[in-house]
């Protein structure tokens, strides 16, 4: 008999092996459902969505990132989880959209939410990482543990809310029928899916990627903290939808390229704000329907508002109203160009429809201006404080970001941000005036009792006995997530160390950020350890390379640092967070900033305790009868998503 | 009936009311008014007598209500009352008797002391708020939803699956349940049974706010303002009125839940109409895999590698969805909080100003800076804030719940010096409510809230009064006229 060829071959021949795909694509709503029943966008209500190829993607879909569950508690019982990898959906570009198939569904959240961290992952440069999971052990210390990937309950509840939940590593979406009231246009009674809005899955998503990055953004020590968490995630949502070019081509055309009038890409939530009842979309950036007069009004800058506007929403809803206001300044400067091109000169477009052409080299120019924009808006995380952020300072953080890496600012990108941010009352404290210089954060400067050069020569020794380029270096190279994790504590351990070890630096650290770094020197407010040292965290260490527009790499390391303090006011005690952001720059090994809050800021811990005990009166009922909730972001989506 | 609430099982140890002379040692012999509140625990009772030339005083009674209560207890306070308005025996008689809104906490007296009000008390004018009026098509409709909220989340909490994971949301309904364990019967009863008597008495009123003063029969210099319950959604006719609800944050509709996300909770929790079920399901039946499903074997190792991954346990999501029925108690408590009838008491000469505001809630509050009253005698309308910035006495909303008194346009106009505020609570039945800790021990409702009493204590420093028995009024309280037996707190307005 002769010999069976072997089954497995031995060796892979590979010239004939096909090259891993670099996106999968998968097929959802642009916006969500409510689109797809109008004459005027039914056109465009499915879109493709390119998500990146990960090569052991399992029935779920279970990914890197992501693991979508599909159980459904109130009507007790799953949803067989949908293969992606299946030859047929494959085949088809994934299931095709459909409200009444819950492997749509699952198909859905994990295209939005993979689309999100992708954005957030190619702004920053480097991996996203979700928020550590605390395991207590009785009669142990607590442990941080490293979260792979967030999972995703597509129809956890009934109830108009989707939330992210810290405590599950999870986001959470509700459905429910819709409001019986006719008037709102929607089928009365008919079952809204929160997990089917482009909107609100970008939204949950960015929650949880900023609470991955920022972990302290969920204290609210100010009016702006919650509102600024609240405001991220819109803007995230909303800037992803110009990377739609068939929406953004038709809403275009539409609008005759002024998307300063109504359109969908400025609002959130469509669908979802219909069915609870309101006339419009949940969230608009531009405008809002105004149902005395019966019609779509825009909103005009108040430099006011922020001074009485207290509800977390309603606070973040200037803030995104800003940035989008910047977007469309930037916008318009980019397209004037084209119509004047267009009108022969005189850029006052002739009546009637706008011809193809021009329509594409618009849209093309939104969404450059949109990508950038929303690039500018995560980077500036790096660059911001890590507790006790505000407005203001958000925006020097976005300033000094884009400072570093683009020196030039050729499209008036910063002014147009300034201009917007001055518009709606958001200034910094202590700056003398608002011009890009003032608004950069301040370098590091000498103490006048110190020799000349002393500190930037210590900085710079502290920088090279740390050993921080060797050790970020073998960040870089660092496959998974989990290595990434494993080794950054491991850095942040030596840091420590070394922060401690070094008294001379410390003491120079002290100076700069404010904290208490060094021994027997802590306020008695401060725990100290046995030995006399001060307690405090190195809480994150993160490296960044970027490409600037002159072809030059910007090599960063941010590295935050925090403590925690014991106040007594008025017979009440208060623990107050302090912390440091200091960003490094490897090639020069210079401390380029230190963006702190520190101990020392006396008038700032007056204000956190002024504000906490006025925020009292402005909680929720929960509070009073069920001591508040430890689910932050379920009450404050219930009241208005 | 509905069954045994454990609510039955916190009622107060078989104390009697405790006894108290009718006038308390130290009164002033001549005064204007003296406002008694009951410390009968957590619950609202207050008597006002205001003097009259040549007459019987006017004797007013603000709520007659308690949580935790029995009926032997509550008929002995009744019965106190009835020795202090009528010293000589015979009938007593209220010139007034205001309700200020539908929870048990408010109004439970009238059905467990039902026999002696009956028998021993003459009703002189009933005062409601004009929430109270059935024969308005809204108010039914606001009183049906209501209702509804309260069989589903009564349903719900006696689904055995259920209801123990609803944690503190049973103390909750404790407000507005009908409950039978304490003789307080229904709550509706009471307001009915108020109602009876006013149209007895000929004089049955349901108030709103911005309403011409009253006067009170006899007493001079006295003018009686209704600030809330706010009118405005209801001012408007047909659809505009979801309209202009749904814009200004729906203040008497039930939360965002609505009627059918109510029913599709129901449905949930196994307790639904019958049949109703299945148009709540987010999806057709073949899709559903549960539990027993055959089919479930199929995706054991998906489940495996995550939901039933015991090491992540903490990521399961049994019992997140139940949270919608503490929001729906939420909702159920606040609006009717916000339904409180609002009072406030000016001395016309000196411009002093009595305030008793229910449990109003910060709609109600907030409502306050539209209303005006045309004041006889008075060229411009008087605006309600300027009632607040000359209270001299303040009965504290809601037993000192943080978003009962609103701080800006509240209480920072109230600036005459000596303030004095009132907090009917009994510290010791709010403590025994609430969530569970994780021993079992209930933590407590947040009453007084700490920031609240803080800023309350700026305002009136040591005449900061609570009910509790436990509690002695300070020397500076005593300067301005407070009293104080085991009964009651006194406060005089010589």
């Amino acid at each position: 008999m002769p010999a069976k060829p072997a089954l497995e071959p031995k060796h892979q021949h590979l010239a004939s092996q096909p090259q891993s795909p670099v996106r999968r694509l998968l097929r959802g709503f642009a916006f969500d459902p409510s689109l797809a029943t109008k004459l005027e966008t039914a056109l465009v209500s499915e879109i493709t969505y390119k998500v990146s190829w990960e090569p052991g993607l399992q029935p779920g879909p279970v990914g890197e990132y992501v693991e979508v569950v599909d159980y459904d508690p109130p009507s007790q019982c799953f949803y067989a989880p949908v293969n992606l990898n299946d030859a047929h959906v494959l085949a088809q570009n994934g299931l095709q959209p459909s409200e009444g198939n819950p492997q749509f569904h699952q198909q859905m959240t994990y295209a939005v939410a993979m689309t999100t961290i992708d954005r957030f992952e190619r702004a920053l440069g480097r991996k996203a990482f979700w928020a550590d999971r605390l395991e207590i052990a009785p009669g142990e210390r607590a442990e941080s543990r490293f979260i792979s990937r967030l999972r995703i309950y597509p129809h956890a509840m009934r109830m108009p809310n989707a939330y992210y939940s810290r405590n599950k590593g999870a986001l959470l979406f509700g459905y429910f029928p819709a409001t019986d009231d006719r008037s709102s246009g929607q089928f009365p009674g008919g079952m809204v899916f929160t997990c089917l809005s482009h909107d609100v899955i970008a939204h949950e998503t960015t929650h949880a990627l900023l609470d991955g990055f920022h972990e302290h953004f969920m204290e609210a020590t100010n009016p702006d903290v919650l509102a600024f968490h609240e405001a991220f995630a819109d803007i995230v949502a909303l800037f992803q939808h110009f990377t739609f070019p068939e929406v953004l081509k038709h809403q275009i055309a539409r609008t005759r390229g002024d998307l300063r009038s109504e359109n969908l890409l400025a609002q959130l939530a469509a669908q979802v704000g219909l069915a609870r009842g309101t006339h419009g979309a949940l969230r608009d950036a531009i405008g809002r329907f105004d149902s005395e007069k019966g019609k779509w009004v825009r909103h005009t800058p108040d430099a006011t508002a922020l001074d009485h506007l207290t509800q977390v929403h309603a606070r973040g809803a200037i803030l995104v109203a800003a940035v989008f206001d910047a977007f469309l300044s930037i916008y318009q400067d980019r397209s004037r160009d084209l119509l004047r091109l267009a009108s022969g000169g005189t850029g006052v477009l002739a009546q009637g429809e706008l011809h193809p052409d021009l329509v594409n080299r618009l849209a093309q120019e939104a969404a450059k201006a949109a990508g950038h924009v929303l690039n500018m808006c995560i980077r500036a995380l790096d660059y911001c404080p890590p507790v006790d952020l505000t407005f203001g300072e958000y925006l020097r953080a976005l300033v000094t970001a884009d400072m570093d890496l683009m020196q030039e600012d050729e499209h008036h990108y910063r002014v147009a941000f300034i201009e917007a941010f001055r518009r709606r009352g958001i200034y910094p404290r202590d700056v003398r005036t608002l011009s890009e210089d003032s608004l950069r954060w301040a370098r590091p400067g000498e103490a006048p009792e110190e020799a000349p050069g002393e500190s930037v020569r210590m900085l710079a020794h502290f920088i090279k006995s740390i050993g921080l380029r060797e050790q970020v270096d073998r960040l870089r190279y660092l496959s998974t997530r989990e290595q990434i994790w494993q080794e950054t504590r491991l850095i942040r351990a030596k840091l420590h160390q070394a922060i401690q070890g070094q008294v001379a630096k410390a003491e120079l650290l002290q100076r700069l950020t404010g904290l208490a770094l060094a021994e027997f020197q802590a306020p008695p407010n401060v725990s100290v350890r046995r030995d006399g040292q001060p307690v405090f965290t190195v809480q994150a260490l993160r490296e960044a390379r970027r490409l600037g527009a002159d072809g030059r790499i910007l090599n960063q390391v941010f590295i935050t640092l925090l403590q925690k303090e014991r106040v007594v006011h008025d017979g009440n005690e208060y623990v107050i967070r302090s912390g440091s952001t200091i960003v490094l720059d490897l090639e020069t090994q210079k401390v380029s900033y230190v963006i702190g809050k520190g101990l020392n800021d006396q008038k700032r811990i007056l204000r956190t305790i002024a504000f906490r005990e006025g925020a009292e009166s402005d909680r929720s009922l929960a509070a009073t009868y069920f001591e508040g909730t430890n689910e932050p972001f379920a009450a404050l989506h219930n009241s208005g998503a | 009936m509905p069954p045994a609430t454990k609510t039955a099982a916190k009622k107060m140890a078989g104390t009697g009311f405790p006894a108290a002379p009718v006038v308390a040692p130290g009164s002033p012999a001549k005064y204007r008014v003296r406002v008694r509140m009951y410390r009968h625990g957590l619950g609202d009772c207050f008597l006002l007598t205001f003097p009259r030339e040549g007459k019987e005083p006017l004797q007013m009674l603000i709520d007659c209500g308690v949580l935790g209560r029995d009926k032997s207890f509550m008929t002995g306070m009744v019965e106190h009352i009835h020795k202090t308005v009528a010293p000589k025996g015979g009938k007593a008689r209220l010139d007034v008797v205001a309700a200020t809104h539908e929870h048990k906490d408010h109004l439970s007296g009238f059905n467990q002391a039902r026999a002696l009000f009956n028998s021993k008390f003459d009703f002189g004018a009933v005062w409601l708020g004009w929430t109270e009026n059935l024969t308005k098509q809204e108010v039914q409709k606001i009183k049906e939803a209501r209702k509804k909220a309260v069989a589903t989340l009564r349903a719900v909490l006696d689904m055995p699956a259920i209801g123990p994971a609803l944690d503190g949301v049973e103390d909750l309904l404790g407000f507005s349940e009908d409950d039978d364990t304490t003789g307080s019967g229904t709550v509706a009863e009471a307001l009915e049974y108020l109602k009876m008597r006013g149209k007895e008495a000929g004089d049955l009123q349901y108030l709103e706010p911005g309403q011409g003063p009253l006067e009170l029969d006899g007493v001079e210099g006295v003018r009686v303002y209704v600030l809330g319950p706010p009118l405005d959604p209801i001012l408007l006719k047909g659809s505009e009125v979801t309209e202009k609800m749904k814009r200004d944050g729906v203040i008497y509709h039930l939360g965002a839940t609505g009627d059918a996300g109510m029913d599709g909770l129901a449905a949930a929790a196994g307790c639904g109409v019958a049949g109703d079920g299945e148009r709540f399901f987010p999806f057709s039946p073949e899709h559903r895999i549960s539990r027993q499903s055959p089919y479930l074997a199929n995706m054991a190792a998906f489940l495996g590698a995550t939901y039933d991954d015991p090491a992540q346990g903490w990521r399961q999501i049994e019992n997140d969805w139940l949270k919608a029925f503490g929001q729906l108690a939420l909702d159920l408590d606040s609006d009717t909080n916000n339904t409180s009838l609002v009072l406030a008491f000016e001395f016309v000469k000196t411009g002093e100003v009595l305030l008793f505001v229910g449990d109003a809630q910060v709609g109600n509050w907030r409502s306050w800076a539209d209303v005006k009253f045309d004041v006889p005698g008075r060229a411009q309308p008087l605006p309600a804030h300027d009632l607040l910035n000359r209270t001299v006495f303040y009965k504290v909303g809601h037993h000192g719940s943080h978003n009962a008194t609103l701080k800006a346009g509240g209480l920072e106009l109230m600036n005459r010096p000596g303030l004095v505020a009132f907090i009917p609570l009994d510290r010791a039945t709010a403590k025994a409510q609430g969530k569970k800790d994780a021993n079992g021990v209930q933590k407590g409702w947040d009453m007084p809230a700490e920031a609240l009493y803080h800023a309350l204590v700026e305002k009136a420093g040591e005449r900061v009064v609570l009910s509790d028995v436990g509690e002695t009024p300070g020397a500076k309280a005593q300067a301005v006229g407070v009293r104080a037996t085991a009964a009651y707190v006194d406060y005089f307005l010589v």
